[in-house]
């Protein structure tokens, strides 16, 4: 189970027939897990044909790494077993919380940028990589504001998570693209703060503005200057990691998220897109 | 501040219960209350969208009687707070709460937890596990006093259909296709079906084995069993 390199996309609702039934190049698929754990049928039989011709990364979304409630096993049971038939290298999910009390709220949610969250979040951390049997990485996530109790500062938490859970980090560039814009921050300062030598595979997506704050929305093309950052990034990550376009809302067809991740990778791997082509 | 004091706040709050005045009293944010007051708003908006992609003609019968989206599921979250990890299961209590509200809000469309139903039970028949018995995890059957699948008319006439006659559905996955699909059901077909699940079928059940035999070929022509089904063990033969 070795990690893909070069460019994927996510492997969206609608996705895996026209990519199926098309001879397009892509380097890897991601998948978010929610949509496929404890669930069969068609969309599960086209996820395991999809296995079959490109490696396979996933993402999750909801397992809580921050979180108040005690870690989900059976869930995470199920997790693992699907991860082993996809033969997923390693397992992503975001620095943050997403229920509290038993209410899953579906968003990313920021901690107290704390001590105690460090030494909270990097346990349960450790307890998820042991029970998927595999590495954990965790995303910087998109943070719209600072939680009471913070003392440690954005950037220095995410270090101080990945130090302590010893774990990957998932860099989201456009996440810290969107933090700097609305903290009024240099995002390339910020990104050159972050565990990049933790780094295991890097998100670029594109953002957009609402009423003057920056919002991640996974709903535009990639930005010039998210793709600099991302470059810059590179610059910085231990060997060659996987570069995942995210596209979420705004959904176009396949052929155009295609054509999307085709440009990034001429942009960020240019002697490889010659190569290749 | 612990952690633990950050979490008892921070609930209440993203479930619009609370203030970002509540959660400051916890300490110091240089963030300014707008930000903060994202995040219930974030909560908030994304249910909205995650059920009106669930059960998108549910919301636009709603709309159409003159009610606001939002507000209908702030109410219906509010009584039945998400939980686990599935997204679409926000929506899986919505078919018997549309119900019961309205007791409270009688300008709810005729039929409209029918059709509640009838799209979350489609998904789960979708989506069901490929493994254990099949009947049990892919086959549905639904009563309905109004038969949902009229609301397709709503996608051409821009209007809420009247009521209908009730109807009783099979609601099941065609492992053909992997779509969800829905045919009419009666006695027989529930026969059939019970017998393909392994229950005898009793003297109270006692039906013509040349019935039982051409719903059964009807239920494998439309997908509902496959065509290799064996007869049912409580079936005469």
């Amino acid at each position: 189970m070795s990690a893909p390199t070069g460019v994927g996309i996510g492997l969206r609702p609608g996705f895996a027939e026209p990519l199926l039934a098309g001879d397009r190049s892509v380097d890897f698929l991601e998948i978010v897990p929610e949509n496929f754990v404890g669930r069969g049928g068609l969309d599960r039989r086209l996820l395991m044909r999809c296995a079959d011709r490109w490696p396979i990364l996933a993402h999750g979304v909801s397992v809580s790494l921050g979180g108040p409630d005690p870690l989900d096993v059976a869930w995470l049971a199920a997790l693992k077993d699907l991860l082993d038939a996809l033969e997923v290298p390693f397992y992503t999910d975001h620095l943050c919380f997403t229920s509290v009390g038993g209410f899953q709220s579906h968003e990313l949610l920021p901690l107290p940028e704390c001590d105690e969250a460090v030494a909270h979040v990097a346990a349960r951390i450790r307890e998820v990589r042991d029970r998927l049997d595999r590495p954990v990485a965790v995303e910087n996530i998109a943070q719209y504001a600072v939680m009471p109790g913070s003392t440690l500062g954005r950037e220095a938490f995410v270090h101080a998570v990945c130090e302590a859970a010893d774990c990957g980090l998932l860099l989201d560039v456009n996440n810290v693209y969107v933090n700097a814009r609305n903290g009024g921050t240099d995002p390339s300062a910020d990104l050159l703060r972050l565990p990049l030598h933790r780094a295991v595979q890097l998100h670029v997506a594109g953002h957009e503005i609402h009423h003057g704050r920056v919002l991640d929305t996974h709903g535009a093309p990639v930005s010039d200057a998210v793709i600099e950052l991302a470059r810059l990034a590179l610059h910085h990550v231990p060997g060659r990691v996987p570069v995942l376009l995210e596209r979420d809302t705004h959904l176009p067809p396949v052929g155009e998220v295609l054509d999307e991740a085709d440009d990034l990778r001429t942009a960020l791997f240019p002697a490889r897109a010659r190569g290749a082509a | 501040m612990t952690l633990a004091d950050f979490f008892a706040a921070a609930q209440p709050f993203l479930q619009g219960r609370s203030a970002v005045d509540d959660l400051k009293t916890l300490g110091h944010t240089p963030s300014p209350d707008a930000d903060l007051a994202m995040y219930p708003w974030l909560v908030a908006w994304d249910q909205a969208r995650i059920l009106a992609e669930l059960v998108p003609t549910v919301r636009t019968w709603v709309e159409l009687a003159g009610l606001d989206w939002d507000a209908l599921v702030r109410a219906y979250v509010a009584d039945h707070p998400p939980e686990g990890h599935s997204v679409p299961h926000v929506g899986a209590h919505l078919a018997d709460w549309l119900a019961g509200h309205r007791e409270r809000e009688p300008r709810l469309p005729a039929g409209i937890e029918a059709l509640a139903d009838f799209t979350w039970t489609a998904f789960l028949a979708r989506t069901a596990p490929d493994d254990g018995p099949d009947l049990d995890r892919r086959v549905f059957v639904r009563h309905y006093a109004t038969d949902p699948r009229i609301a397709n008319r709503t996608l051409t006439s821009g209007e809420v259909p009247g009521p209908t006659d009730a109807v009783t559905l099979v609601v099941y996955r065609d492992e053909t296709t992997g779509a969800a699909r829905a045919c009419t059901a009666g006695l027989v077909t529930v026969a059939v079906l019970l017998a393909h699940g392994g229950h005898a079928l009793t003297g109270a059940l006692d039906l013509p084995s040349d019935t039982l035999a051409t719903e059964r070929a009807r239920l494998q022509n439309r997908g509902v069993l496959p065509h290799d089904a064996p007869t049912g063990a409580g079936e005469r033969t």
